[in-house]
Formats: C-alpha cells, structure tokens, sequence
C-alpha cells in the first residue's frame, strides 16, 4: 500500500480529481496549505506599495492506494496538476505499512477500495 | 383690570372670526408650501433609495465567497457612481425631455432650471427640479445594481461597467420614457407605479441576458448534470442587506407618489408605506412557509429572497391595494421566488442572489397584478408592457454583452476566477488570514 501526497495549485484540484476518478480513485482528502518553493510568488501591489507575498497557497491532497495503482495515479495526478504557471507542484509516495478501516474493522490492502473495472 | 370697556367687543370679535373660519372649506395649502413639501418629499426619498445601494452591497456581500467580496463590494460602488454620472450626462433628458413616442431628447449633461419658483411663481412649479433629478437618478442606480449580484463573481470589472453605462445611459431612459415619460405605453395605459417593470424587471431582464452569456460560475453545474451550491460567507451581512433594501424601500414607493404637498398626498404615502411593508412581510411569511412545507426546514437565504420578492411586488402599485390584498400580493411574489430559485438552476442558470426570481420574476407579476386593485388598468395593456420592455431591454443587452465577449472578454481567466477576483483583480483579501506581506500574522487591521 501506498501513500500519495500531492501539491497542486488550488485552480487544477477539480481537474486533479476527475483525473484520479478516471484511473478508480474517487476516495481521497484535501486541505488548504500555504508555502514556499523556489518561485516566490508574483509581486503585486497594494495601496500603491510593492510587495511579494511570504506563502503561497497549495491544496494538499492525501490519498491512499493498493500498491500496484500507485504508478498510475502518480502519472495521472502529475498531467493533470501542470499548469502554465510555474511552480506547479510535487507528487510524493510513501510506503504504508498499515491500513484500517474504522467502520468496519477491515485491516491491511481490502481497507483500500477502488472503483471496480477501472483498473486491470 | 382685565376687563376694561374696550374688551368684550375684542373678545366678540375674536370670537367671531373663530366661527367663520371653523365653518369654512378647508383652506389650501400655499404654493410655496407645497412646493417645499413636495421637494422635501423627493429629497428625503431619495436619500432612502440611495440607501438601497447599501443593501443591495451587503446582501451580495454575503451571499459571494469571502474571495469576491471586496470586488463584489467595489462594483455595488463603482456602478452607483456610473449610472449617477450618466444621468446627469444622458440619462435625464432622453427619459423625460421633449419625449416622443419612443424616447426623449438627446441633450447632454441636464441642468436644473428653477427660475419660475425663484421668483416666486409655483402655479407650473412644484418642485425643486434638482429634486426630481435626484430622486429619479436613484432610480436608475437600483436597476444597475440588480445586475452585479446575478453575476458576481465571475464577471470581470471594467467590462461590466462598460455594460451599466449603457444600461444606464441608453436602455434604461428609453424604456423609462415609454411609461414615465409619457410615452406610447403611458398613452395606451400601461401602468408602473414606483418600478416593479421599469426599474426590477429592467435589471432582471439585463441580469438574465448576461448570465445566460456569460455562463455559471466554474465548479456549480457538473458536466454530469450535478448541481453544486455555493453558499455564502456571511448570512448576518446578507439580512442585513435585506433590512437595509427594505426600509429603502419606503421611500422608493413612497416617494414615486410624487407629492407631499396636500393632505391627500400625505395620506397616499402613508398607505403607501403600510402597503409596502405589509407586502415584505407576506414575501418573508410566504417564502418560510413554503419552504418548511418542501423541504422540511426553512432555509434564511430564501426567506430573505421572500422579503425582496414581496417588495418588488407591491412596486407596481403599492396605492391602491388594502393592506390585506398587499400582505396577500407580496405572499405570493414570495411563493414565486421559492420556486423560481430551483428552476433557474435546473435550467442551468447561475444566479448568485437569486435576483432574476426576485427581481424579474416578482416583476412581472407585480406588474401584472395591478388590474386587481386598480380599475383604470387592464391585464392585457400591462402584458403589452411587459412584453415590450422585455423584449427591448434583453435585446438590447443581449446586443452589448455579445459586443463585450468578443472583444475585450467579460469573464476572468480560470486561474482568476479559483484564486477569487479580489486577489485576481484588486491584488486584496477581505478576509486576510495568512501572514503574507504587508499583511503580518495575527495583526490583520495592522
């Protein structure tokens, strides 16, 4: 099993997620970070004052998969998420050693489910 | 010693001149007085009306996402100064000058001329004629603003203020000089009270056109068929909007009786104002009721739609209907709004406010309800109206919304829509959370 986290600028989440519905996944979870990376952020002005943002904003996704998704989902999020933009983001996987499902008590790869016919 | 010799044929006297004037007519107001009532009368509200214009801010304040509601609040702004400037540039005259059948003049920038009343002649003058300027101008401002809440935050600025010049300067005079003016639909009989045509349905039908060529906001209709709602951030500042549009109100239907300067004309406010407020209170009443019926659960956002559609109903003739046949008319402008809502989005319409149910739907019927109260109109004569204008100011606006698309674009980019046109067009966040420069963390009004 697999954890992918993803950052992605908050204008492609909705293509991210059709894209990851495509290759099954439609189970997943996000929340609204802030950050910086090499490209700063564009200067803009306020109140005639020139400034550059500190952070800019990201939505980080979290999802989990079967081991043998993995590949597929990370190409998929990777396509949809570029932007035209620099700075679109970065696509990590980590090895999951554990996984349960608390409401019914299912442990390990069977807790993970993915939309049946998608994925051969 | 009081009574001396002289004093009784005083008091006799007094007395006397008491008598006659207890069994005389009713002695007229003068002209001056009734000019400064009158004058008074538009002034004050006008000034109610232009307060409209801070309702009509708050309640689209809080019914956009808290990343529209500076660029929400700077068009309410920018489109009262337009439509105030191009009444004076245009927008008078071609409503009420000289006006034919169709339109009145083309004279730039209107002057107030008051040199009959300054030299104190008040046969042909009634009132300040800057006064009439005034409160007709406010007029114009509510139509425009109508427009900013049905597509906020997915128009971009200046070209939608490109669209209120034209509404202001043009379509909306046009059809104004029809009715007010004295024009073809006031000689066949066509009758507007205060505006739920000319002013509310104007704004719809303009309001309708570019939403349906604009298109929704991005993420509310699903390619799937789904409809996703997109709720406000702020509903205090959404009923507070409402309550603010209300009382203004008083003194958009209660100035449109066009005179204070006589008994009669008080009284014709008076029951103009019960009939106005009864009618909001059958929109607000009749919205909770229907919707507690459908869906088990009254929802705030429709009832104070209710209230605006209530109001927008008894504008068409807010005189003449008792105070139960207002309560009973602005129920069912509210009973139209509850369904009026769903429906649009059905159709795959994205109305932010829900000013097209509110304003165009509640409009028509307004105007159409008016034979019911008022024997000198008829349906047909009102169905003409509605028609016409209808179909000229759609028309029209349709006209400059197409212009405007394909030439210098009316929506944001996608990026600039996600982002919120307050970053994306103002370079602002309303609500700055972050500690992003200049804005330091935790001293956000630093």
């Amino acid at each position: 099993m697999k954890l992918i986290m993803a950052f992605v600028k908050p204008y492609r989440l909705d293509h991210v997620r059709e894209a990851m519905e495509a290759v099954g996944v439609d189970s997943f979870s996000f929340t609204e970070a802030r950050g910086i990376g090499h490209h700063k952020g564009e200067r803009d002005i306020y109140r005639g004052v020139e400034y550059a943002p500190s952070f800019v904003p990201m939505m980080q996704i979290i999802v989990m998969v079967r081991a043998e998704m993995a590949q597929d989902l990370i190409s998929a999020i990777v396509k949809a998420a570029k932007s035209d933009e620099p700075g679109s983001g970065k696509v990590m996987a980590f090895d999951l050693s554990d996984v349960v499902d608390i409401s019914s008590g299912t442990i390990g790869p069977d807790a993970i489910r993915h939309r049946e016919g998608v994925h051969s | 010693m009081f009574l001396t010799k002289k004093r009784p044929i005083l008091v006799a006297s007094a007395f006397a001149v008491m008598m006659t004037l207890a069994t005389d007519a009713r002695a007229e107001v003068s002209g001056e007085v009734a000019f400064i009532f009158n004058t008074f009368s538009f002034l004050i509200c006008g000034a109610l009306v232009m307060w409209m214009a801070a309702g009509f801010s708050m309640l689209e304040s809080g019914l956009v996402r808290s990343k529209n509601t500076a660029t929400i609040c700077l068009k309410n702004l920018s489109l009262y100064c337009v439509a105030g400037f191009t009444f004076y540039l245009i927008g008078y005259n071609l409503m009420y000058t000289d006006v034919g059948q169709f339109a009145g003049s083309i004279v730039f920038f209107w002057q107030s001329d008051d040199s009959a009343a300054r030299a104190g002649e008040f046969a042909d003058a009634t009132y300040a004629t800057s006064s009439d300027w005034y409160f007709q101008m406010v007029f114009v401002a509510t139509a425009a603003s109508i427009v900013s809440g049905t597509l906020a935050e997915r128009v971009k600025l200046w070209p939608f203020l490109a669209f209120v010049t034209v509404l202001t300067a043009v379509i909306y005079p046009i059809q104004g000089s029809w009715v007010w003016g004295k024009g073809w639909l006031f000689e066949l009989g066509f009758s507007d009270f205060a505006g739920s045509t000319l002013v509310h349905s104007v704004g719809g039908w303009a309001a309708l056109t570019g939403a349906l060529i604009l298109g929704p906001r991005l993420g509310k209709f699903s390619s799937k068929g789904r409809i996703n709602p997109i709720p406000g951030n702020n509903l205090s500042l959404a009923t507070l909007g409402t309550f603010i549009l209300w009382m203004g109100w008083f003194g958009f239907n209660g100035g449109s009786v066009l005179a204070l300067g006589s008994a009669n004309a008080a009284i014709d406010m008076a029951n103009v104002f019960a009939n106005t407020n009864m009618a909001a209170v059958g929109g607000v009443l009749a919205s909770m009721a229907v919707t507690q019926f459908l869906y088990k659960r009254v929802d705030l956002s429709l009832a104070l739609n209710g209230a605006i559609g209530g109001l927008v109903s008894i504008t068409a003739e807010p005189l003449t209907p008792g105070l139960g046949t207002a309560f009973l008319i602005g129920g069912v402008g509210g009973v139209v709004v509850v369904f009026a809502v769903p429906f649009l989005e059905k159709c795959r319409i994205d109305d932010v406010v829900g000013a097209i149910p509110a304003h165009l739907a509640c409009g028509i019927w307004g105007t159409l309800a008016v034979p019911i109260t008022n024997a000198e109109t008829s349906i047909v004569t009102q169905a003409i109206g509605v028609v016409a204008i209808g179909v000229f100011v759609s028309v029209a606006s349709a006209v400059v919304w197409l212009v405007l698309k394909h030439t210098v674009g009316i929506r944001p980019s996608e990026r600039d829509e996600w982002m919120g046109l307050d970053h994306a067009e103002l370079g602002l966040e309303v609500y700055a959370d972050w500690g992003s420069d200049p804005f330091r963390k935790g001293d956000r009004k630093g």
